[in-house]
């Protein structure tokens, strides 16, 4: 089962967050901040960025090892192309 | 005469030559040459901490090795967990971590206080501290305090439309 679009939004910012040129990192930031602002309004106030954070810890690790694995999907791919 | 790495006929050799025009001519990145990365880190340090180097020159090439340090971090994340052994290496990822929170702490802390000179890409104080944010929260959601399941299970909810 696929996860929902906005936890999905919010996992590739925090990615882009990790894994943009140094120059990018504060507006990428501002980007994820902006995501986990709105998952805090819809708890109205109830839950801080922290705790959204930590309860989609499981997902992020989930996701990174899902981009890393389709990297290397792509990688091999490639190879098979040029041989 | 200095050390350079100059292009010639046979690939990856270390000449002993004089400075092209600009003395900075680096043909070879140290993955081809497989220079350790310490080693580089120990050079730029020394270089760095010398009195002649200005300090927010020196706060530059501090930040930006840092900047590799974080990367470095974070592929051997990625490589622990694509091999599966992340999970067993937690006690040395608190380690390392905390480390790299420590290290980014001073490096934000010199370039707040005597300044940075302009930076590969020219990257700023707010990007390093959005780098140290994002490692202290990698801290707090592995090592930190955890979300009751109630609370998890409640926040997942909602991105269903679901209230608290």
């Amino acid at each position: 089962m696929g996860r929902q679009p906005e936890i999905e939004k919010i996992l590739e910012a925090w990615w882009a967050l990790d894994h943009c040129a140094p120059p990018e990192r504060a507006k990428s930031e501002s980007e994820l901040n902006k995501l986990l602002d709105s998952a805090v309004g819809k708890s109205e106030g109830l839950y801080t960025r922290h705790q959204i954070l930590d309860a989609l810890w499981g997902h992020y690790k989930s996701y990174r090892l899902e981009k890393r694995k389709n990297e290397k999907v792509e990688v091999a791919q490639t190879a098979m192309k040029k041989t | 005469m200095v050390w350079a790495v100059k292009e010639t006929k046979e690939k990856n050799v270390m000449v002993l030559t004089q400075p092209t025009e600009t003395g900075r001519r680096f043909d070879f990145s140290s993955e081809q040459l497989k220079i350790p990365a310490d080693q580089i880190r120990a050079a730029i340090k020394s270089f760095a901490q010398r009195p002649d180097v200005p300090i927010p020159v020196a706060n530059a090439m501090f930040a930006t090795m840092w900047f590799l340090n974080v990367d470095a971090f974070r592929q051997l994340e990625e490589k622990f967990l694509l091999t599966g052994k992340y999970e067993e290496s937690l006690e040395e990822h608190r380690a390392m971590l905390a480390n790299i929170i420590a290290d980014g702490e001073v490096v934000i802390l010199a370039a707040k206080k005597n300044g940075m000179a302009a930076t590969p890409g020219n990257f700023t104080p707010e990007d390093i501290q959005a780098t140290l944010n994002s490692l202290h929260s990698a801290f707090y959601c592995e090592h930190g305090p955890k979300n009751s399941l109630k609370m998890n299970q409640v926040i997942e909810r909602l991105f269903d439309g679901a209230t608290a």
